[in-house]
């Protein structure tokens, strides 16, 4: 695979992460693993039919892959605030059944 | 200290106590439209519209070969099809979630992967090309599940 489809990947990983407020150094390794393994796949189907194509679809993967990544990231967060909220409900509860 | 004095704290700490809660209510409440659940999956609209339209081929393909084999009932339903794509193409476009919820979008997944392994098949694109194009499949199907499940 040529350097220019490697840093094609890349560019791609850099805008879906910009997209979301995130830099590549911000990127999780299972991400950053992800990318690589797409740059692998096309190494491997370097010379088949339909080459150009599978360089459009690992940069969509890419892309595809981050914003599932920060959904999924995005709703443990929202999990944790419901966590806490929940918790000073019931703490508030509690010291109210202490004074009542 | 005397009961006076006692009821006193009582009713302030009681007060305080309401107060947080009647906050926290307020917390979850505002919370709710613009969690980073929600935020997260209004930008993941732009890539999925994306690596939609880059698939639009493959979805029309199948849909046609689906069509040529007879495997629809009748025309309606393959009008009804083509139509769901383009909805599908649509609410995307428009960061419609709403929309999306009511579509049938795992149907043109399907057209899609059928699609794509025909193609391998009948030599028109290699094995491992197939396999990113399928992979596309795949995360985007994640992604729309993702998308209409909050």
């Amino acid at each position: 695979m040529s350097a220019s489809t490697a840093n094609q990947v890349l560019a791609v990983l850099t805008d879906a992460l910009k997209l979301q407020g995130r830099s590549v150094q911000a990127a999780s390794d299972e991400l950053r693993a992800y990318a690589a393994g797409q740059v692998a796949a096309l190494a491997a189907a370097v010379g088949q039919a339909g080459y150009a194509e599978a360089v459009q679809a690992a940069a969509d993967n890419v892309a595809l892959k981050a914003a599932n990544e920060l959904i999924g990231q995005a709703d443990l967060a929202d999990q944790r605030i419901v966590g806490m909220i929940a918790g000073g409900l019931d703490l508030g509860a509690r010291l109210l059944a202490v004074g009542a | 200290m005397t009961a006076t004095a006692f009821d006193t704290r009582t009713k302030r700490g009681t007060t305080i106590v309401l107060l947080a809660l009647a906050a926290m209510a307020l917390a979850i409440f505002f919370s709710l439209p613009s969690c980073a659940g929600a935020q997260a999956r209004k930008l993941a609209m732009e890539p999925a519209a994306i690596a939609f339209q880059h698939m639009e081929a493959d979805i029309l393909a199948g849909i046609e070969q689906d069509s040529k084999d007879h495997r629809f009932g009748d025309a309606e339903s393959e009008i009804l099809v083509r139509e769901t794509e383009k909805a599908v193409g649509a609410a995307l476009k428009a960061g419609d979630r709403d929309a999306l919820r009511k579509l049938e979008w795992g149907v043109l997944m399907d057209y899609a992967g059928w699609s794509i392994g025909r193609r391998v098949q009948d030599g028109l694109i290699g094995p491992q090309v197939g396999q990113i194009l399928l992979e596309r499949v795949n995360q985007l199907r994640d992604l729309l599940q993702k998308e209409v499940a909050q």
